[in-house]
């Protein structure tokens, strides 16, 4: 699957320092957003990349200081209900069975990616 | 008698035998008897009643204890859970940029390599502050903490600022220093932690597009010392300073202090065991300000 648009969250300037590098290897034509702040993604999404009828690629880290991954999800969910063009990969520190538990909740989850990310598993849960 | 002797209880059969020492019936002795059986059952709902007693006061301990170790525990799994999170998170970021160096070094591209050991730089020195605060908490809470000697404030402003340095980098701020000791008897190891864990939050909650003043000061008299971290950053909304910004990590989006959480909890627990105590002022967009306050009278060589 192709993705004209990326999105990066990630409370840590680093992590996105480096995903950016590996996103940007993998999908060297999309256009790549990144966001350290929850809130501001949220924004984002709601006020354009919705309305874009094109697929999103969310790569989403799940603790963040401010909000949880999940909880943006739900944010999202509340404001749209269904979150068609959205595919979201939830990036953890820690492989927890709670966490990917959750997933099933979720219909936008394509995946888990257990840090550090590599372009290998980026590739491989996209399929 | 009806009874045989082996029958009885040894107390009914010695309250018998002093009821009616002639082992004969009288109407008498059948009072004493009496009066001697209702001795015993009053002894023993005495001694029940003793035993209740007993019995509630050790299942009361019991609980008291159970619900303290109940609140160690919890604190103790969110306490590894924090920071399992922080550290694994630090050590991706590593291995990560490492894989990076790689890349770019095969590339021959100087100028991503040079950001790429900035990045490194400060992810180690981040994993170190952490990795050191642990080390000073599970030290033994009985050991005396570091050596107790003469503060030189010029040294001690020295080992601060080397240690933040990777942390200064493409940031606009100042650091100054206000240290006015008078004979001042302390760990220098402690007093570096503190401020090397305050100063370093400082300069992570700067401003991006502003020159950022941290303004670092310590003095003492007699009876206690008082540090003092003051920036003019982000700052941060507490309505519960206490509450908030000590709570352990960043779970649930109750802390806003960004994932620094680890090392506030170290310095917490230092001024804790040291008998100090720590205040916080804070406003969203103006700054924050931390100020400690250590007494000196448990220092050991005074």
């Amino acid at each position: 699957m192709n993705f004209k648009t990326i999105a990066i969250l990630d409370d840590n300037p680093t992590t996105i320092f480096y995903n950016l590098d590996v996103v940007s290897d993998v999908f060297p034509e999309s256009k790549i957003l990144t966001f350290e702040d929850a809130g501001q993604f949220i924004d984002t999404y709601i006020k354009t990349l919705h309305s874009t009828q094109e697929p999103i690629l969310l790569l989403l880290d799940i603790s963040m200081p401010d909000r949880l991954g999940y909880e943006v999800l739900d944010e999202l969910e509340d404001e749209f209900e269904v979150l068609e063009n959205l595919h979201v990969i939830m990036v953890t520190s820690s492989n927890q069975k709670a966490d990917v538990e959750k997933s099933t909740r979720y219909t936008c989850i394509r995946g888990y990616i257990e840090k550090p990310l590599t372009e290998e598993m980026l590739k491989k849960v996209l399929g | 008698m009806v009874h045989k002797p082996e029958d009885l209880n040894r107390l009914t059969a010695r309250q018998l035998k002093k009821a009616f020492p002639d082992n004969q019936y009288s109407p008498e002795g059948m009072q004493k008897f009496i009066d001697l059986v209702n001795e015993s059952y009053k002894s023993f709902d005495e001694e029940r009643m003793l035993n209740q007693r007993a019995v509630q006061i050790s299942q009361k301990e019991l609980e008291s204890v159970n619900r303290e170790l109940q609140i160690k525990n919890d604190f103790l799994d969110s306490f590894n859970h924090g920071l399992a999170h922080d550290v694994k998170n630090h050590t991706s970021n590593i291995i990560g940029l490492i894989s990076m160096l790689r890349k770019y070094t095969a590339r021959q591209n100087t100028e991503m390599v040079k950001m790429i050991i900035e990045k490194l730089d400060l992810s180690t020195s981040q994993l170190t502050s952490i990795v050191q605060g642990f080390l000073y908490l599970s030290r033994s809470e009985n050991k005396v903490d570091g050596e107790y000697k003469l503060i030189f404030p010029d040294q001690l402003k020295e080992s601060i600022l080397l240690e933040t340095q990777s942390l200064l980098q493409g940031k606009n701020v100042d650091i100054l220093f206000k240290f006015d000791t008078q004979d001042l008897f302390y760990s220098k190891h402690i007093l570096k932690i503190i401020f090397v864990n305050l100063v370093s939050n400082a300069i992570k909650f700067s401003k991006s597009n502003e020159t950022n003043k941290i303004i670092v000061c310590l003095s003492n008299n007699a009876d206690f010392l008082e540090l003092e971290v003051k920036d003019n950053g982000i700052g941060m909304e507490l309505s519960n300073p206490e509450n908030k910004i000590f709570k352990l990590f960043n779970q649930a989006g109750t802390v806003q202090a960004k994932g620094h959480g680890v090392g506030l909890f170290v310095i917490k627990k230092i001024v804790e065991r040291n008998n100090g105590k720590i205040e916080l002022d804070s406003t969203l967009g103006e700054g924050t300000t931390i100020r400690i306050t250590l007494p000196l009278s448990n220092n050991p060589t005074k």
